[in-house]
């Protein structure tokens, strides 16, 4: 009896501590997506309002009708699938090789490049990559921003797959060879099916870190490659500042990541338990 | 790390896999050659000249010029001293509730897998974003926060006026969003451990609590040095959130990291040089938490 | 929003789409303000009666000034005509970013330099050379609630004591906050004024910092004290809360750039409107105005710049004067601009944007570390702002912070 009103005690209290951070971690969420839809009068009020409020679209229309909207999402979506895209296949290629070869030319030094790439703040290269990249008249341009974005999120990618890679038994590859299988047949056939799981939830990961990128675009992007996170922040310099609109561009940005996770979660989960940690 | 070994003929299949592997790995070398190894090697050279944005003074070789500047200057050890104390916060508060969190999800009581998914949410957000909405919910006059704490009677200070509040609101939004990756690192740790040391120490009567912090923890601390490693490197990387949320590094220099005195110096005073420098003493900082990181990793493995 | 203004913008997205500019294209770097919107209210007319086509290039006011400069001294030709803040105006002609424009303006009857005050004709001039054409105004004037003032009998101030005077009056009474300033990043702004109008200077003409005079002291002291009277969240307010505060909740008075008067254009912020006066900005020991705004010019690398002048006079000449105003344009001091009845009706701010002889005319320090040398001062006025540091105190450290960043102003 005892135990069992104790048990009953914890379990109160691992609720009550779970449902307290669960509340701490959607409010603001709760806020922004709230304050998108409220009118001016009942933003700039206090106390504030928390549902007693007469919604409203036209944040978003404003949001909608600010010069080069439709321009930012395409530009974000656009970088964020192609360098996502290049990101993956090239982390997948060279997360093979380092998960099953131990020995060859340049691993040590692939390995110390990638450590950096994670470890090393990106505004210590921000400076000379601006007059690299201006000096080749690259500044502003969409495809230089994939390229850097595949480049910045490698690290994460390769280290994922690797892990994702190592799950596969080598013997399966091993029984392959014996069978007279060439090198590509059993990349392709054998290796391939058996990662596809892996080098998605490596998709959905790089996407995010796509997504949210700021300081490469903030530095190296003007209007025609601007993306959303640089909208977004591009709010704070002008002077019609205005929480409405702002919200409304950040729900924007937040709302498909919140449903993303929602539906991957799963993925989502394994991923960041296994590939995170690597180093 | 597995590796092909045995059998006949073997060393050949290792020399072709080498081979093979060599190719593999080209094009993340012409990803990493052009946006990083060159910039990394740029900003190494800028930092031994007197370069400016607008040239404003004829380009030359200055030595250690701009690092003596920056070792002399009080700005810059002001800096370090934020960034530390940052770095010091984020540890105290994050990996305690994370842990907290990960051992509650833990239990797998009913609806945990819901209660897993709404706690990540945080951390895969938009960090421009999630600073500008911290940023309203931190604003002295109209701000949900202080009517919150108004609300248990506690007189809210405004936030962004003073230098530890500001600190404190830093430390509460990027805790916001990291406790849920330290809760999912330690998750996957405590998944992975052994149950034989506790059940033997259950059944020699132990209370949970002593199981926790006697059987539990020390054998998690190989995974919560990697977690505590990658928050420092990520607390030394973080730039958005001060960028948005304390406009650049405000009050004053109350929040400016190495990272912003480095985007200031750089791209809003036009010192490209000195920022060069900055950036190298920089790396030199992050060196020895990478080496730690490498041995927490492989302990942990 | 009008039904023309979505195809402009409609237009504005597919046209930079294109990412092939032509021989014959203008490109336009601007940054968003209400300048930069009626600028490009012009595109459309300039477009049908040139045949030249135009682009926007909008960065935001925190890269701009870096990203033209480096633009400029790559020689990429990227742009034809640029916006920028007059505190630039230094960097930019010791960087040898933006033409002299003085034989073109000589030139031009369009344009019409005698129209602006004498103390302006020179506000795009570094060192006799005329870098960028007057974009916008924008004196630091009084801006005050005419419904309260009334209601307590008070007049717009003349001197700062009367201002603080008032501040209080309005305080006690209960009807709102006192005054307000832009405490918090932009602090600087309100500094420098406060300094110049006790009669200090930031430094001498040998760059030697001399924010710790008496003069300067007692300006800041002044700043200090007005904090009793503003709303609790002032500490922090960059300029943009500071006047958003002012037009959303009950302050009696600001002091703030008429450039900002745009804002009531925005139904969002109409709550007060037709119940705020302008008055010149009160005096201290000194006469001062302080004068901002943005200029405009031609970069030194631009590919077209015949054009690019032939697209200032078309929209910044006497002709589109008026238009330009009303196109939402923070307004230009010409004088047959704030002397228009017609317009000053509808802009009753325009007066005082018309400034007297006498006066000493201020602008942003005219020194190429105006950057680093603000950014320390706004790191030593937050902690003096929040009473962590004594005035003097305080003062006397920046002091000596300054020294070493000002002498990189005679670096050769």
């Amino acid at each position: 009896m005892r135990t069992g009103t104790r048990k009953l005690l914890a379990n109160g209290l691992s609720y009550a501590g779970l449902l307290l951070a669960s509340f701490i971690a959607l409010f603001p969420v709760y806020w922004t997506v709230s304050t998108s839809i409220k009118q001016r009068d009942d933003t700039f009020v206090f106390p504030p309002k928390f549902i007693s409020f007469q919604p409203t679209l036209k944040n978003y229309e404003a949001i909608f009708e600010t010069r080069g909207f439709w321009q930012t999402c395409l530009n974000t979506v656009v970088i964020t699938l192609a360098s996502t895209l290049l990101c993956v296949f090239i982390s997948t290629l060279a997360a093979y090789a380092l998960a099953r070869s131990p020995r060859f030319r340049g691993r040590g030094s692939l390995e110390v490049g990638l450590v950096l790439i994670r470890a090393v703040p990106a505004i210590v290269i921000m400076v000379p990559l601006f007059q690299i990249v201006s000096q080749l008249g690259l500044y502003d341009n969409r495809l230089m921003l994939i390229v850097m974005y595949a480049a910045v999120n490698l690290p994460f990618a390769v280290w994922l797959m690797m892990s994702f890679v190592e799950q596969i038994p080598i013997a399966l590859e091993q029984s392959a060879a014996v069978d007279g299988a060439k090198r590509w047949q059993i990349l392709v056939h054998v290796v391939l099916p058996l990662i596809l799981p892996g080098m998605a939830a490596t998709t959905i990961f790089v996407a995010l870190l796509a997504w949210n990128e700021f300081l490469i675009p903030v530095m190296l992007a003007g209007n025609s490659a601007k993306t959303l996170p640089v909208f977004i922040a591009g709010f704070i310099s002008t002077r019609n500042l205005d929480w409405g609109p702002m919200a409304a561009a950040s729900a924007l940005a937040i709302i498909p990541i919140t449903i993303l996770t929602v539906v991957a979660q799963r993925a989502l989960v394994s991923g960041l338990s296994s590939g995170a940690i690597k180093g | 790390m597995s590796a092909p070994r045995g059998g006949p003929g073997s060393r050949s299949i290792e020399s072709a896999n080498a081979r093979l592997a060599g190719i593999l790995v080209l094009p993340a070398w012409f990803l990493i050659i052009p946006v990083f190894a060159l910039p990394i090697l740029g900003a190494f050279y800028l930092s031994f000249r007197n370069e400016t944005l607008g040239a404003f003074v004829t380009a030359r070789f200055i030595g250690f010029g701009n690092y003596l500047q920056a070792l002399m200057d009080p700005r810059f050890w002001d800096s370090i001293w934020v960034t530390l104390i940052l770095i010091l916060l984020a540890l105290i508060v994050q990996i305690p509730l994370g842990i907290g969190l990960a051992v509650l999800l833990h239990r797998n009581l009913a609806g945990t897998q819901f209660f897993r998914t709404v706690l990540i949410v945080p951390m895969l957000l938009t960090p421009v974003a999630v600073g500008l909405m911290w940023r309203f919910m931190f604003d002295a006059d109209l701000g949900v926060i202080n009517w919150a704490l108004d609300r248990i009677y506690v007189h809210g200070p405004n936030w962004m006026g003073w230098r530890w509040p500001a600190i404190m609101a830093v430390t509460i939004v990027d805790s916001w969003q990291s406790i849920p990756f330290v809760m999912l690192i330690t998750l996957a740790g405590l998944a992975g451990l052994p149950k034989g040391p506790r059940e033997a120490a259950a059944i020699d009567g132990a209370r949970a609590s002593q199981i926790f912090f006697h059987v539990t923890l020390p054998s998690l601390l190989p995974v919560i040095l990697v977690v505590a490693m990658i928050r420092i490197i990520d607390c030394l990387k973080m730039f958005d959130l001060i960028f948005i949320l304390t406009g650049k590094g405000g009050p004053g220099t109350a929040t400016q990291t190495l990272g912003m005195l480095t985007y200031n110096t750089g791209f809003i005073f036009f010192q490209i040089s000195r920022a060069a420098a900055l950036g190298v003493l920089m790396v030199i900082l992050v060196a020895p938490i990478y080496v730690l990181w490498r041995r927490a990793a492989q302990y942990a493995r | 929003m009008p039904f023309n203004k979505k195809i402009l913008s409609a237009a504005a997205v597919l046209a930079t789409m294109t990412t092939f500019s032509h021989a014959d294209d203008l490109n336009l770097f601007l940054s968003p303000s209400p300048s930069s919107t009626a600028i490009q209210s012009f595109i459309p007319a300039f477009e049908k009666a040139t045949g030249h086509k135009v682009q926007v290039t909008e960065i935001p006011y925190g890269e701009m000034h870096q990203k033209l400069m480096l633009s400029v001294q790559l020689k990429q030709g990227q742009y034809d005509v640029a916006q920028f803040d007059n505190s630039f105006l230094t960097p930019f002609g010791a960087a040898g970013t933006m033409q002299p424009l003085d034989n073109r303006i000589a030139a031009s009857k369009e344009y019409d330099i005698s129209d602006f005050g004498k103390g302006q004709q020179d506000y795009g001039k570094h060192k006799g050379q005329t870098l960028g054409l007057t974009l916008s105004t924008e004196p630091f004037i009084q801006w005050y609630r005419t419904d309260i003032y009334d209601a307590l009998g008070l007049k717009p101030a003349t001197t700062w004591d009367e201002y603080k005077a008032n501040a209080k009056a309005v305080k006690e009474s209960g009807k709102g906050d006192g005054a307000i300033f832009g405490f918090g990043p932009n602090v600087s702004w309100w500094w420098m004024t406060m300094v110049w109008s006790f009669g200090g200077h930031l430094y001498d003409e040998n760059y030697n910092p001399t924010v710790n005079s008496p003069e300067a002291i007692a300006g800041t002291q002044f700043l200090k004290d007005m904090l009793a009277y503003a709303p609790e969240g002032a500490i922090s307010a960059t300029s943009d809360d500071a006047t958003i505060k002012f037009l959303s909740t009950d302050i009696g008075a600001m002091v703030q750039y008429s450039g900002y008067w745009g804002m009531l254009l925005d139904p969002a912020n109409q709550k007060h409107l037709g119940k705020i006066g302008t008055a010149p900005m009160p005096k201290g020991a000194a006469d001062v105005t302080h004068l901002a705004g943005w200029n405009i010019g031609i970069p030194t690398d631009a590919k077209n710049p015949d054009a690019a002048w032939q697209f200032l006079e078309f929209v910044l000449g006497k002709s589109n004067a008026k238009n330009y105003l009303n196109a939402g344009a923070a307004a230009i001091g010409r004088k047959s601009i704030t002397g228009d009845p017609e317009l000053v009706a509808k802009y009753s701010y325009l007066p005082v944007l018309d400034i007297p002889e006498g006066t000493r005319i201020e602008r942003y320090p005219q020194i190429r570390v105006w950057p680093e040398f603000e950014k320390a001062a706004l790191d030593t006025l937050a902690g003096i702002m929040n009473g962590s540091v004594d005035v003097k105190a305080g003062l006397d450290a920046l002091n000596e912070t300054e020294k070493p960043i000002l002498a990189q102003e005679n670096a050769k």
